[in-house]
């Protein structure tokens, strides 16, 4: 499988108008991945049916025991 | 004299390229041909003010990260370290261990729980902050370096360089990164109000929507302007209009804009219209921001 990434510096250079192009030049032999996680725009372009949708979880949230907690604001 | 608070001003985006450093670089030279301004880059991963606003390098810092360092004879291998870290920045190899500086975010849980001291927390250079001057304009530039991976404890200590030594200029305008993630929420998070820059086009739309959702959750006041009015259509006007989102101000789609500015110049003197728009922001920033001189 031969993996390539659309890639700029600067943004609003037309990654994803490249990237959906190919996408549709490759037909049903690609899989494409929009990796613009903060602001995705691929469905726009390409609008996929929804298969699955899985929820991510990233980090761990750390929440406070206030029966061990003695103050000492290190965490702080 | 009473001392005033400086006002704030977040220029962001959800969508890239829409016009942020345009707006910013022109917006901070206007405004300080009247009164001093402050125009602070905070795109740190790449940074193009610079481009369009010269001036004299009045001083540079080195920016810094804290980061743990292994002390091999110190340490017991008892594990705490990696058991420790929340963002697998240490991993242990047999009797090593090993430090991963990008993942590592300075928490210091695991200098702090070592038991033989064995990761001291030592200074890291992960970019430098740039001081310029330009008449009433003050220009600061902080850039990553290149293969840092985290652009947030820059762009935080870049605005607590500004809190410590520049509080006295009283318009201070940001020139953010853009998405709508920790580097954005970084940028506008100590901010009076947030210009949001987008393009009337289904992506702008898409995007800004985005944007506005974390400026929103942030508690911030907003405000769009439309750049490149007059491609695409007229759907992020009437999405602002339902979330009652003032559109401060539209820059037409322009091709001798795109000219001057793919050339590196700013605009505001070769094209009349520009001045009226950079009128029209400033003008609304002092309705919505306490009155600054």
């Amino acid at each position: 499988m031969t993996e390539f990434v659309v890639l700029s510096g600067k943004g609003g250079t037309g990654k994803t108008s490249i990237a959906a192009s190919l996408a549709v030049l490759a037909g049903t032999d690609a899989i494409i991945a929009d990796c613009d996680v903060d602001a995705a725009n691929m469905h726009i372009l390409l609008r996929p049916d929804y298969n699955k949708t899985y929820d991510f979880f990233g980090g761990e949230l750390a929440s406070l025991n206030h029966e061990l907690c003695i103050q000492c604001g290190k965490c702080a | 004299m009473i001392d005033k608070e400086p006002i704030k001003i977040a220029i962001a985006s959800g969508k890239g390229g829409t016009g942020k450093t345009m707006l910013s670089t022109n917006l901070a030279a206007y405004s300080s041909r009247i009164s001093p301004t402050l125009l602070t880059d905070l795109d740190v991963e790449e940074p193009d003010d610079f481009i369009f606003i010269k001036g004299e390098i009045i001083k540079i810092v080195d920016q810094f990260k804290m980061i743990p360092e292994w002390i091999e004879n110190k340490c017991s291998i008892c594990g705490i370290c990696r058991n420790t870290c929340k963002y697998h920045a240490i991993i242990q190899l047999g009797n090593f261990i090993t430090v991963f500086n990008e993942l590592c975010h300075s928490c210091y849980a695991c200098s702090e729980l070592c038991p033989n001291q064995a990761l001291p927390m030592l200074k890291h250079k992960m970019g430098e902050t740039k001081i310029l001057k330009n008449n009433m304009l003050t220009f600061i530039e902080s850039r990553l370096k290149i293969g840092e991976e985290q652009a947030v404890p820059l762009i935080r200590l870049t605005h607590e360089l500004v809190d410590t030594d520049f509080n006295n200029i009283s318009l201070q305008i940001f020139d953010c990164p853009p998405g709508t993630s920790c580097p954005m929420v970084a940028a506008t998070r100590n901010t009076d109000f947030v210009i949001l820059v987008t393009e009337p086009t289904p992506f702008g739309l898409n995007d800004l929507a985005l944007a506005v959702e974390t400026v929103q959750y942030l508690s911030k006041p907003v405000g769009v302007v439309i750049n490149r009015d007059g491609i695409g259509n007229k759907d992020v006007e009437k999405y602002c209009k339902q979330k009652n989102i003032p559109v401060i101000a539209k820059i037409p789609f322009s091709k001798q804009i795109a000219e001057y500015y793919s050339r590196g110049e700013l605009v505001f003197d070769q094209i009349e219209i520009m001045k009226g728009v950079l009128e029209e922001i400033l003008n609304h920033i002092k309705k919505v921001t306490p009155i600054y001189d």
